[in-house]
């Protein structure tokens, strides 16, 4: 079933089975694209989690023909930008000092930005040399901890947390240029 | 500490307060690393997010139903003070008319209400580096507001209804059998006591709690019984292989878990795998500790961190390390290096049950076999003694590597299943032997293939030739490459061509010469280049290789060093000479943008890639009906998967027969392994 008419079940009778359709389709992306404008981890899956809400509850106001995943990410955007002013003013005082420098460095982008971030990020990740890419899996798929990478890999650990820590670096300038090139 | 190694230490949660202390001190003498850790940060949630599995994706859907399924709170308030007051009225009512108090007040039935729930329940509570799904908030947040009632009822102490588990991810074909029904399983399902989760082989499933962050994943095959939740977890292991991630249990019973031969309990956080197999339960401790109970004897064993212990039949029941075996002095001698290793790899000595979970780069000891689990678990086993290597494949038993009497010998002996032998040149008596229960290989250097199944084992040679013997009657052939032969009863012992006419040139890499800019060196198979040119000028090494046939040559290369960046361009690729002419398939990677994948001086197109990693080429050379041209055609490719079509193709004439083979870089150290030429025949592109 396609993606609009799941919404048009979901507008007719709240179907919360076709819902559960919608959110499979889209909820991987949300988080992604939230993620690329979080200042704080945690907020990632609990602005998903309230866009979704936000999104079944309100599903009437949605007009039918326009993108879904836009909506959601303007519920997002707004959700989270009212999550980071009130995060900002009850733990400015609690985080510790990095968290709360890295915290009052991110600028606030909008979901489009990092929509549009995501899909270079997506591209950038194709063009990872094989050796490095196996680094990113055991990290990120696998779950493995430093020390087992580093075992795997023939490295020590401080290799693997260098590497990883270039590589971000790599991926983060490879999405701006992308993004500079598209929009120049 | 370096900067990135601080940095990546605060991305994962892993920095100390020392740590803590430099990272913020860094911080503050360089601002611009503030915002590198920022971006940092969102480069690291959201590659987690892109590469990771699909769990924390349901987790967010499992919550939002979750909510949107449970009654609102105003109505959920609304109904609580209306039973309670109906309660209140209704014990006055039978005080007044018994006058005697005679036992303490009924509880309210709230456990039939569904779990309270708000659309924000974990904010910023939550450790930034976990995510415990939403649903167990909402569950906690729901069981707290029970517990609370009842206690200002001050009731008599009841049992809590069982708050159950769910189904968070359930792959193709896995079913629960419910009431004599079997239906199939899918996300966010509600598991009721006595559910059985089935697992077909290659499948997964996992189950969450819902009340702490207690996760079982299933491996198929594997069977599972759901017995009870909350603060009594129970779960009966049938058979299969489990991955456990226990929360504390404080405040409740330990986690248990039941199989054929043993009780599994564990009350702290604990990280460990189960298997139940029918002849013994194995569980492996990764993180915290559990507690084993044998069945018929009730003897308990305490298995720690990186432990294991066995119990069933004819097992020692005692703890063991799981770490790599290390040979110690004047024990058994280390005879071979796992050189990578892929999926589920074990390494045993006396038995299965014995084994530990194999890794890349631990050795093997002359007492040691290794097995293999799943059809795509593989294992490559380089010997020490030589560049000789054995790819083992997937559910594969090698009991043993070396001769029991003569350990310097080779002597591969495979119970069942299939591996890849690419054995160097022996020295003279000391061939290398492969046997299986119905047949022996004698190889004395080559390349072939060994498969045992049921009662038939199969040879087919890629390379060279072996003697392959029947033992039921000592009966030896030889098979040569291109040919193929099967041992067992009941067959024709023989040796047959290939289907499709497969043959392969002997290549002789030991008799190939390179010239010195490249400083080529030959080890066994492979060819390495201890250093890379500096000058633009190409460095080649050729091997005889005479054929007038259609050939197609392939090889691995692998990037070592590429000599500092200038003007010009590095790269590497294939070889094939011809009289006076060389046809050379390569990549050269510019430094302006002039990356190309090219049939040098002849046709190229843009192709880029990284300065590090293993690159696989192949060169197909098909000669036309006259003999004089040919048509080319080149691909290149990282990983296991292989481009369906040709990247490249070129038409052009050739001075004769193909002569010499070999490879060729430039401005970098390559090292070539895997490399065949093999001879084609009518066989389709």
């Amino acid at each position: 079933m396609d993606e609009q008419s799941l919404i048009q079940q979901v507008q007719e009778g709240k179907n919360l089975e076709a819902f559960g359709h919608l959110m499979d389709l889209h909820v991987r992306r949300l988080r992604a694209v939230i993620a690329l404008s979080a200042p704080v981890p945690h907020l990632i899956d609990e602005i998903a989690h309230e866009s979704f809400v936000f999104a079944f509850n309100r599903i009437h106001e949605f007009e039918r023909g326009t993108s879904f995943f836009a909506w959601l990410k303007s519920i997002a955007w707004n959700l989270l930008r009212a999550e980071v002013q009130r995060f900002s003013r009850e733990q400015v005082n609690q985080a510790k000092y990095a968290e709360r420098r890295v915290f009052e460095v991110t600028p606030q982008k909008p979901l489009e930005h990092s929509a549009r971030e995501l899909d270079g990020l997506e591209k950038c990740l194709e063009r990872v040399p094989q050796r490095l890419r196996q680094l990113l899996q055991m990290r990120y798929n696998l779950s493995f901890s430093t020390q087992e990478i580093a075992e795997r890999a023939g490295q020590s650990a401080a290799w693997v947390r260098t590497t990883l820590c270039r590589l971000r670096r790599q991926l983060r300038d490879c999405l701006q240029d992308r993004i500079a090139t598209e929009n120049p | 500490m370096t900067d990135k190694e601080l940095i990546d230490r605060f991305l994962t949660g892993e920095l100390d307060e020392a740590g803590m202390a430099q990272l913020e001190a860094e911080l503050t003498a360089h601002p611009d690393l503030v915002r590198e850790v920022a971006d940092q940060q969102q480069i690291e949630n959201a590659l987690r997010i892109l590469l990771g599995d699909d769990t924390s994706d349901q987790q967010v859907a499992v919550s939002v139903l979750a909510v949107l399924r449970a009654p609102s709170l105003d109505s959920f308030k609304t109904d609580l003070m209306k039973k309670v007051q109906s309660e209140d009225l209704r014990q006055k009512r039978e005080e007044e008319a018994v006058r005697v108090r005679t036992g303490p007040v009924p509880i309210v039935q709230l456990t039939e209400e569904k779990p309270v729930t708000a659309t924000r329940s974990v904010a910023a509570v939550r450790a930034p580096r976990r995510r415990r799904p939403l649903l167990w908030g909402l569950s906690a947040a729901a069981a707290v507001a029970i517990a609370a009632v009842a206690l200002l009822r001050r009731g008599p102490e009841t049992e809590p209804k069982d708050p159950g588990a769910f189904v968070l991810a359930a792959g193709p074909g896995v079913r629960v059998e419910r009431n004599g029904s079997s239906v199939p399983a899918r996300m966010d399902m509600m598991l009721n006591a006595g559910d059985r989760l089935s697992v077909p082989e290659g499948g997964s499933a996992k189950v969450g709690f819902a009340d702490d962050t207690t996760r079982i994943d299933l491996k198929g095959p594997s069977e599972m019984v759901f017995l009870h939740g909350g603060k009594s977890k129970r779960v009966d292991l049938v058979r299969g292989e489990a991955e456990f991630a226990v929360a504390s249990q404080t405040g409740g019973q330990p986690l248990r878990v039941t199989t054929a031969h043993s009780e599994l309990e564990a009350s702290e956080e604990v990280a460990l795998r189960l298997q139940a197999a029918a002849d013994f339960t194995r569980l492996e401790v990764r993180k915290g500790a559990a507690t084993l109970i044998r069945r018929a004897d009730r003897k308990a064993l305490r298995v720690g961190a990186d432990e294991y212990a066995v119990a069933g039949k004819d097992v020692e029941f005692a703890n063991k390390p799981l770490g790599p075996s290390k040979a110690a002095p004047g024990g058994p001698a280390v005879v071979a290096l796992l050189q990578r290793v892929q999926g589920n790899v074990y390494l045993f000595t006396k038995s299965h049950a014995d084994r530990v979970p194999a890794k890349a780069g631990q050795p093997i000891r002359d007492d040691q076999g290794l097995l293999t689990e799943g059809a795509r678990s593989t294992a490559v086993v380089d010997y020490s003694s030589d560049t000789s290597r054995v790819e083992v494949g997937g559910d594969t038993t090698v009991l043993r590597f070396v001769a029991d009497k003569d350990r310097t010998r080779k002597h591969v002996l495979l119970e069942a299943g299939t591996l890849e032998a690419d054995v160097v040149k022996q020295a003279p008596g000391r061939s290398m032997l492969l046997t299986t229960a119905q047949a022996e290989v004698n190889v004395i250097g080559t390349r072939f293939a060994l498969s045992s199944e049921g009662d038939a084992t199969r040879v087919q040679v890629e390379e060279g030739a072996v003697q392959f013997t029947q033992r039921q009657d000592r009966w030896t052939i030889v098979v040569r490459s291109g040919f193929y032969a099967v041992a067992g009863p009941g067959r024709p012992f023989e040796a047959l061509p290939v289907p499709g006419g497969i043959r392969y040139l002997d290549i002789d890499l030991g008799s190939g010469a390179g010239d010195a800019e490249g400083d080529w060196k030959v080890d066994g198979r492979s060819v390495r280049q201890a250093r890379a040119s500096r000058e633009a000028a190409a460095s080649s090494f050729l091997v005889k290789a005479d054929s007038a046939d259609n050939v197609l040559l392939e090889a691995v290369a692998e990037v070592d060093h590429v000599a500092p960046v200038g003007a010009a361009g590095w790269g590497f690729g294939l070889v094939a000479a011809f009289g006076r002419e060389n046809l050379v398939l390569r990549t050269i990677q510019g430094t302006d943008g002039g990356s190309v994948f090219e049939f040098k001086d002849a046709a190229a197109i843009p192709f880029e890639h990284g300065r590090e990693g293993r690159y696989r080429l192949k060169l197909r050379i098909e000669r036309r009906g006259d003999g004089q041209a040919a048509i080319l055609r080149g691909k290149i490719w990282q990983g296991d998967r292989e481009p369906d079509g040709w990247m490249i193709e070129n038409e052009r004439p050739l001075d004769g027969p193909m002569i010499q083979v070999g490879f060729q870089t430039v401005r970098c150290a390559c090292t070539f392994t895997s490399f065949k030429v093999k001879v084609l025949g009518n066989e389709p592109r």
